[in-house]
């Protein structure tokens, strides 16, 4: 997929309604559940073993860049709006984006020297995203990194959610995915469905990379 | 996963123990349900925004259903293979919401005379359990209706299924003394703990989105300061002590006297929290003529929650009583009795908090 440059500010890009997006295609990234089997507890798998969950079998994923910034904006079905998070049993609808920080960085949460960088929404802070980098399964830290803009909206029984930061981040640290114009990148998906209580690796994913290239 | 917390796993068919185990004993025989350990334990803790709700500390009626409501039917922990069992969260409704009371409406708002003061919970609903709602109501019929105390706190457990079944590996268990902790920075508020706790005994702070829980007062303990619930506690059942002190008191009472026993052992995780089970008048009938061999709480009732050697203690316990009241020595009476306050009930932990 082609990651175009387009002449809009930084408001329109992070806008998940504005026009530009209309025109910019869409990637069909397929999800699958994330099996029991890879459930890093005894009990995570033994509980889920025989539950349905990480039924969302598809995000539609659009991509545009202007002079300094970079977005992505992810479209799910999602029938209800899980936003709050009161009672013990409120988990919210959540997206991340995973980006490999190494040639050999497995798409599963990463592995030993071979971290990668997550972008992760969730529907209690609908407006940011957070920055957490994994070097394997349970492993992942919140990196007080540049703020990750994010822009949601439910409607229709679908998420839209597009997170946007600026190419090279003004914060540089380990952790963290740099952009360049004219790079190739790869990258993979998971989302959440807070209403069927889905949370760390009860959830959807894409078990391929998405492979992009970033319009110079 | 934080592979350098082993305590507290089963690897390969191995239990990683602690080197010493803190624990503590709780006599039944002595509880007042004043609930002043609960309040100590709030006060001294639970005080912040997310923790209004929490109660690490709890004294439930028995026969009743607990906190959070009907936690003995809720699974979690280890069956008897050593697999987990499923459970579910409980909800705050469960446990008892902490409410609100519509305090400005009723006394500033000018509607004294039109409504009424009434509390609300978190989600603006009239509450329709709390976490003592059938406090004192127990069990059995008229002229035998029975209930006794029992306080709950997190167990400490030897085989945590807190520690085991979270993804993050966020709980560890001390390897000086086997307090189980929550690390709150890796915490990540998945509540899988609170499922798979048999016990029910962690909550959620849904402000900072942690599980939080008992922390067996670490910072006191570490300073030779008895828990705040076994410290203020004045019934002065609540001992505190190294399992493995052949001189305490803890020691004593479980292991070498055996009247302290855990509560649903069946559960698997080995709690260190221990109970001596509560005597009991004889069962009257309606001429108020006494049946010795029919204890007024029931047998059965007390096995199901201490297991099987509850009649051999409570028998233990009635045969020293005797002893001791004819004026001969009984060792386990005066251990239970608590002459010399603190020294007696938590030998280690003697220092008043009042000089730190
Ligand atoms: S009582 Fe529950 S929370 Fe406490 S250590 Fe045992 S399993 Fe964990
Ligand atoms: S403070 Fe002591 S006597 Fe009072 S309820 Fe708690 S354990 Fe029972």
């Amino acid at each position: 997929m082609l990651i175009k440059r387009v002449d809009v500010d930084a408001a329109q890009l992070g806008d998940p309604d504005a026009a530009v997006w209309s025109a910019a295609k869409a990637a069909a990234v397929s999800l699958v559940q994330a099996p029991a089997a890879m459930q890093p507890t005894k009990y995570i798998a033994a509980k889920w073993q025989d539950k349905p969950y990480g039924q969302v079998k598809a995000l539609a994923v659009k991509a545009l860049r202007n002079a300094g910034q970079i977005a992505f904006r992810l479209e799910w079905q999602a029938k209800t709006k899980n936003d709050r998070r009161i009672e013990n049993t409120d988990f919210p609808d959540a997206v991340a984006m995973l980006f490999p920080l190494s040639e050999q960085s497995p798409l599963i949460m990463g592995g030993d020297g071979a971290p990668v960088s997550l972008w992760y929404w969730r529907a209690d802070h609908p407006n940011r995203a957070r920055n957490d980098v994994a070097s394997g399964i349970g492993t992942s830290q919140v990196l007080d990194a540049e703020a990750v803009a994010a822009q949601a909206k439910h409607e229709d029984g679908r998420w839209t959610v597009v997170m946007r930061r600026v190419l090279r981040s003004t914060k540089p640290m380990d952790g963290i995915v740099e952009f360049t114009g004219g790079q190739a990148l790869r990258a993979t998906f998971a989302v959440w469905d807070g209403g069927n209580l889905e949370r760390a690796g009860i959830k959807a994913f894409s078990p391929s990379w998405l492979e992009m290239n970033l319009e110079a | 996963m934080n592979e350098k917390n082993v305590i507290g796993r089963e690897l390969e068919g191995k239990l990683h123990q602690p080197t010493r185990q803190l624990a503590m004993v709780f006599d039944l025989n002595k509880c007042l349900g004043c609930h002043t350990c609960a309040i100590s334990c709030k006060r001294q803790w639970t005080r912040d925004e997310g923790m209004e709700q929490q109660w690490w500390a709890v004294v439930n009626t028995q026969p009743g259903m607990g906190t959070p409501k009907n936690w003995e039917h809720l699974g979690g922990g280890w069956d008897a293979k050593g697999e987990p069992r499923a459970s579910k969260i409980p909800t705050r409704d469960e446990f008892g919401d902490a409410w609100k009371f519509n305090k400005d409406e009723v006394f500033q708002g000018g509607k004294g005379t039109v409504t009424y003061l009434k509390p609300v919970t978190t989600k603006g609903e009239a509450p329709d359990w709390g976490p003592n709602w059938d406090e004192d109501e127990g069990g059995g019929e008229y002229p035998n209706s029975h209930f006794f105390y029992l306080p709950r706190i997190c167990n400490h457990c030897t085989h945590p299924a807190c520690l085991e079944a979270c993804p993050r590996g966020a709980i560890y268990k001390r390897a000086d003394d086997g307090i189980v902790l929550i690390n709150d920075k890796q915490c990540k508020g998945f509540r899988f703990c609170m499922e798979a706790c048999p016990y029910k005994r962690i909550y959620y702070n849904h402000v900072r989105d942690v599980g939080q829980k008992c922390i067996f007062c670490f910072p006191r303990v570490e300073k030779g300061v008895a828990p705040a619930c076994a410290r203020q506690c004045p019934g002065r059942l609540r001992f505190v002590g190294y399992l493995d002190d052949e001189n305490g008191p803890i020691h004593k009472l479980v292991h070498k006297w055996k009247v302290a026993l855990p509560l649903h052992q069946e559960y698997g995780t080995q709690p260190n929290v221990y109970y001596v089970p509560p005597l009991a008048p004889p069962s009257v009938d309606m001429h108020g003529r006494a049946d010795p061999s029919r204890p007024r709480i029931p047998l059965e009732y007390l096995e199901g929650l201490f297991g099987p050697r509850v009649r051999e203690v409570l028998a233990l316990l009635e045969a020293e009583k005797t002893k001791k009241a004819r004026g001969q020595p009984s060792e386990l009476m005066d251990l239970l009795i608590v002459y010399k306050w603190p020294n007696d009930i938590f030998p280690d932990f003697v220092r008043d908090p009042a000089e730190l």
